[in-house]
């Protein structure tokens, strides 16, 4: 069953904030500037559903049914996020007709994460930094970024072992052999921060992000 | 144990084999996946039902007016004035629930998104009036959105609800099948004849396409709510009846998922066809953008 929301589309409102929060969750610091396309029906339709305010009001972090939304600009003014939205109407054939692109920054990092909004408010986000991945935010995720590298997929799902942590679904992603790799771990029960410790200590470990999944408590 | 499953025969046979009902079904899959315990996901449910609730007496209680102008309060219009044609009260109350809980939604106001925002009033609407006008209990009526909740899963098995994607039959016409499965849960809790409504209601919104004027959850989403509302009335009195579709239910779904496919983009969610391109639709695009 769909979640409570501020109308008035689950795809063009509900599901796009949902897509900037999980944008944010995933930038993992600090933004001060977003730059986001809206692409096909997005484009065409996205001003009449609030999806600008929408899509701002996710990446402040608010929620779906916080009846601040229709401000969100002003909020984002307040609070020194610097923004620009671009409309693009011709969807390329790979996309979803429903597609954000998020550039976000801040003065240390930069990325680009790309997401689809699919309708009843689920989301997919399906590009990190060109790497393809399929995130929802529906349970639980580790994302690893790490040194492509003997033995650090065995390290890590060992460490989740001793914790009595169970792999759903593992899927690793790489541009070029012996650079830097991406993984994605879907788990059946919640993460704690010990483990997350232990994994950031791993040397060919750059990053560790952790999304509890439910972002909006939603049954199905 | 898996509560896994690819369509509605194989649903079937699985709460069978299960010894199971489509609510037990429903929260031991909750259960299961979410980790979560059976009262808090019926804690979760009466939340929802209870902003339903709200979402409904806000438009029938003051008049909703949208930003553009398209939508104008009739939920609250149609509450006031006592119309002769209808004398069932909750055939009535169904239409007036479904329409005020759509311009809510509408204008902005809190609702929820069941199965999607643009036709969120359709479900409530046909089964909070049946509560009241059935008396039925609150575990009846949980029981409905269970089993309401049950066919949009089976849908999406197959078709993303999203008028983007498969156009109005994917957003109006899924939770007028939701709904229309739900009342017959209600009334008579027997899983054939559910899916029996679920198909007849859902055989006869394909086509429907998605054309709102200036890209606006307004027209004809709006009214389009009641009118779907007394869809699903229409097919669960059929199936109640013992009137069966011909075409199958997990047949009627692939069908909507292919003209979902051959519809032209400018039918789905993008304002550049349909009502949207009609003279007064382009007027309103206008002065509104």
């Amino acid at each position: 069953m769909g979640p409570v929301i501020i109308g008035p589309s689950s795809s063009h409102t509900a599901g796009v904030l949902k897509l900037a929060q999980l944008s944010k969750i995933i930038f993992q610091s600090p933004l001060t500037r977003a730059s986001i396309i809206f692409y096909g029906s997005l484009a065409h339709t996205g001003k009449g559903h609030g999806s600008d305010r929408a899509v701002i009001a996710g990446l402040l972090g608010m929620a779906m049914d916080d009846e601040n939304i229709a401000n969100s600009f002003e909020l984002a003014h307040h609070q020194k996020l610097e923004f620009e939205i671009k409309n693009i109407y011709e969807c390329p054939d790979n996309y979803h007709s429903n597609t954000v692109q998020f550039t976000l920054a801040n003065q240390s990092r930069c990325m680009t994460i790309r997401g689809a909004s699919l309708g009843g408010g689920y989301v997919e986000v399906q590009d990190i930094d060109g790497y393809e991945v399929s995130l929802a935010g529906e349970s639980p995720t580790l994302v690893v970024w790490h040194h492509d590298e003997i033995g650090v997929i065995a390290r890590v799902s060992q460490t989740l072992a001793n914790h009595g942590i169970n792999i759903a679904a593992l899927t690793s992603h790489r541009r070029e052999k012996g650079e830097e790799a991406l993984l994605v771990i879907k788990v059946d029960t919640c993460i704690t921060d010990e483990i997350l410790e232990t994994l950031k200590d791993f040397s060919a470990v750059y990053r560790v992000l952790y999304i509890p999944g439910i972002l909006s408590g939603e049954i199905s | 144990m898996s509560f896994q499953f690819s369509d509605t025969r194989d649903l079937i046979e699985t709460i069978e084999k299960k010894g199971l009902t489509l609510e037990e079904f429903m929260i031991q899959r909750e259960t299961f996946y979410q980790d979560i315990k059976p009262e808090n996901i019926y804690r979760e449910l009466d939340h929802r039902i209870e902003t339903m609730r709200d979402s409904l007496k806000k438009g029938l209680n003051s008049p909703q007016y949208s930003c553009s102008g398209l939508t104008r309060g009739n939920a609250h219009k149609m509450h006031s004035i006592s119309q002769p044609l209808l004398k069932d009260p909750f055939y009535q109350k169904a239409l007036q629930y479904s329409l005020a809980i759509a311009e809510v939604n509408a204008c902005r106001g809190k609702i929820v998104s069941f199965p999607t925002a643009g036709s969120c009033g359709i479900i409530p609407g046909v089964l909070l009036a049946c509560a009241e006008s059935h008396e039925i209990s609150h575990s009846t009526l949980q029981r409905a959105f269970l089993v309401a909740s049950v066919i949009g899963l089976v849908i999406e098995k197959k078709v993303p609800m999203a008028g983007a994607e498969g156009g109005c039959q994917a957003e109006c016409g899924a939770a007028a099948s939701m709904a229309a499965g739900g009342l017959v849960s209600a009334i008579n809790n027997d899983t054939e004849l559910i899916f029996q409504a679920a198909a007849l209601a859902l055989k006869n919104a394909l086509g429907l396409v998605c054309d709102p004027v200036a890209g606006l959850v307004e027209v004809p989403c709006v009214k389009r709510n009641a009118f779907y509302a007394s869809h699903a009335i229409t097919a669960a009195y059929l199936a109640l009846n013992g009137v069966q579709s011909i075409i199958p239910f997990d047949e009627v779904i692939t069908a909507m998922k292919s003209i979902g496919q051959q519809l032209p983009t400018t039918l789905k969610e993008s304002a550049l066809g349909g009502l949207a391109r009609t003279p007064t639709g382009l007027k309103y695009q206008k002065s509104i953008l």
